[in-house]
């Protein structure tokens, strides 16, 4: 099991960005868990973020955790604004 | 991004020198009709060789203010281009072609006007262009390729037909090289001021100065400010139902997929429509969206290049200035091979890293810049469309 594919834009960024279909699997490549059922296109956090902190993408702050977040969640509405 | 190791310095330039010491990537023969009333024996002339540049758009009489200022930069900006060796000048009077052919004398390259209205006959003066054509295309054939480094580019920055691919795969690719070329002395500019609507953070972040700041954060408030004339929400409507399917969470998500092709230079300050940049770095241009008239704007301020990401395909080019359609979506790639010119598709489908997509990139532009032709230039591809503010006479 090599993982699912995706990227990271910036090297200072906190989630990253899925590239497969593969939904199932459970971790990304590299190593890192990733949660079950994210969608091509869809974030996953590659930390855990307390509720309040900034959440990076390309190197910038797209919005900050409106919960707790455990690497490997789906990053999206539900947990960030 | 900084997350590459990208080199450039074994990048060769290589163009044609012009008086004023720039570099031409390409010696085109602009063959230009600066009234709609000459387009057709413009087009004609231009018959008479067969690589010209034919720029034949919707240029009027009757405009008024800046609408008519700025349509005669626009065909000074052509005439003076550095891509452009020479020209053939359709006007429509004697006053209008001796007005022009004083000031092309500045130019210093071999630019011929004539005048419609001297003409004896649709033939003869059909004929008159080709001859025209002919004496300018038998000059350029003298001109060399010399070499010149990276620092003199000026490259424009274009996204369109924007998906889930561009924002992560071609337009960060692009944001790698434009820090390369910054680093190295040039220029780039970015334009479509309603996409950075919702990035106004990172405007002012970047910006080089509070002033630059002030001047493109206004810029950006007077375009949200004609969609809600026109009852359009944009803030309030974005990221749309569609938007957060695919998976974006914020407007400044969204707008950061376009921003990306900026790389992370500082923003050096604000341009007008075809304004060239009054130094190095990274350029914002207040144009329209619209990416046929941005381009328009950021090649008639000098770029020599356009690196434009794509993600479904757009075909916009402009002709004067190779046009590089850069994609990460191997769908698009696959359906559009006579069009696509660098494949940065090996990010979704897991070949390969953003840093060797960057390199693929600087590979392309590397053989484009010492003459090798972009997909846009092979079919002709391209609009000069300038925007108008205002109702003519």
């Amino acid at each position: 099991m090599i993982g699912r594919r995706h990227i990271i834009v910036h090297e200072n960024d906190t989630v990253s960005t899925l590239l497969d279909a593969n939904t199932a699997d459970t971790s990304l490549e590299g190593g890192r868990a990733c949660a079950p059922g994210i969608r091509f296109g869809h974030k996953v956090a590659l930390k855990s973020m307390v509720t309040g902190e900034p959440v990076l993408k390309y190197g910038v702050a797209i919005g900050v955790a409106t919960q707790n977040i455990t690497q490997g969640d789906h990053v999206h509405v539900h947990n960030c604004r | 991004m900084s997350t590459t190791a990208a080199k450039t310095s074994d990048m060769n330039i290589s163009g044609y020198r012009r008086a004023d010491g720039r570099l031409g990537l390409r010696n085109h023969l602009l063959v230009l009709s600066t009234l709609a009333l000459t387009n057709r024996v413009a087009a004609l002339a231009a018959e008479a060789v067969p690589d010209c540049v034919l720029v034949a758009g919707d240029m009027q009489r009757g405009l008024r203010g800046r609408d008519a200022k700025l349509q005669d930069h626009v065909v000074r900006a052509l005439l003076h281009h550095p891509n452009t060796g020479g020209a053939v000048v359709f006007v429509h009077d004697t006053a209008a072609r001796k007005r022009l052919q004083e000031w092309t004398k500045t130019c210093k390259r071999p630019i011929e006007v004539l005048a419609f209205m001297e003409g004896r006959g649709v033939a003869e003066t059909v004929r008159r262009g080709n001859e025209a054509v002919i004496r300018v295309h038998t000059a350029l054939k003298a001109q060399v390729r010399t070499p010149g480094h990276l620092g003199e580019l000026t490259v424009a920055l274009e996204c369109g037909g924007s998906d889930a691919t561009s924002a992560v795969c071609a337009n960060p690719v692009i944001g790698s090289f434009v820090d390369m070329v910054v680093a190295a002395g040039g220029r780039a500019i970015v334009s479509e001021t309603a996409e950075f609507i919702g990035a106004e953070q990172v405007v002012a972040q970047r910006a080089a100065s509070p002033e630059a700041a002030s001047e493109i954060l206004e810029a950006i408030r007077r375009r949200e400010r004609m969609m809600e004339e026109d009852g359009e929400d944009y803030r309030g409507v974005n990221p749309t139902q569609e938007n957060i399917e695919a998976g974006l969470t914020t407007l400044i998500e969204k707008s950061m997929g376009a921003v990306a092709k900026c790389g992370e230079s500082p923003l050096m300050g604000r341009l007008d429509f075809a304004q060239e940049p009054p130094g190095p770095g990274l350029w914002f241009m207040d144009t329209p969206f619209f990416s046929p008239v941005s381009i328009t704007g950021m090649v008639c301020a000098g770029a020599q290049l356009t690196l434009f990401g794509i993600g479904v395909f757009n075909p916009s080019a402009v002709p004067l200035a190779p046009t590089l359609k850069i994609c990460g979506n191997p769908v698009t790639v696959r359906d559009w091979p006579d069009a696509v010119d660098v494949d940065v598709s090996m990010l979704v489908e897991g070949r390969g890293s953003l840093e060797e997509a960057v390199q693929t990139l600087i590979k392309k532009v590397a053989e484009v810049c010492a003459g090798a032709t972009t997909w846009a230039e092979r079919w002709g591809e391209g609009q000069i469309i300038v925007p108008r503010e205002a109702e003519s006479i």
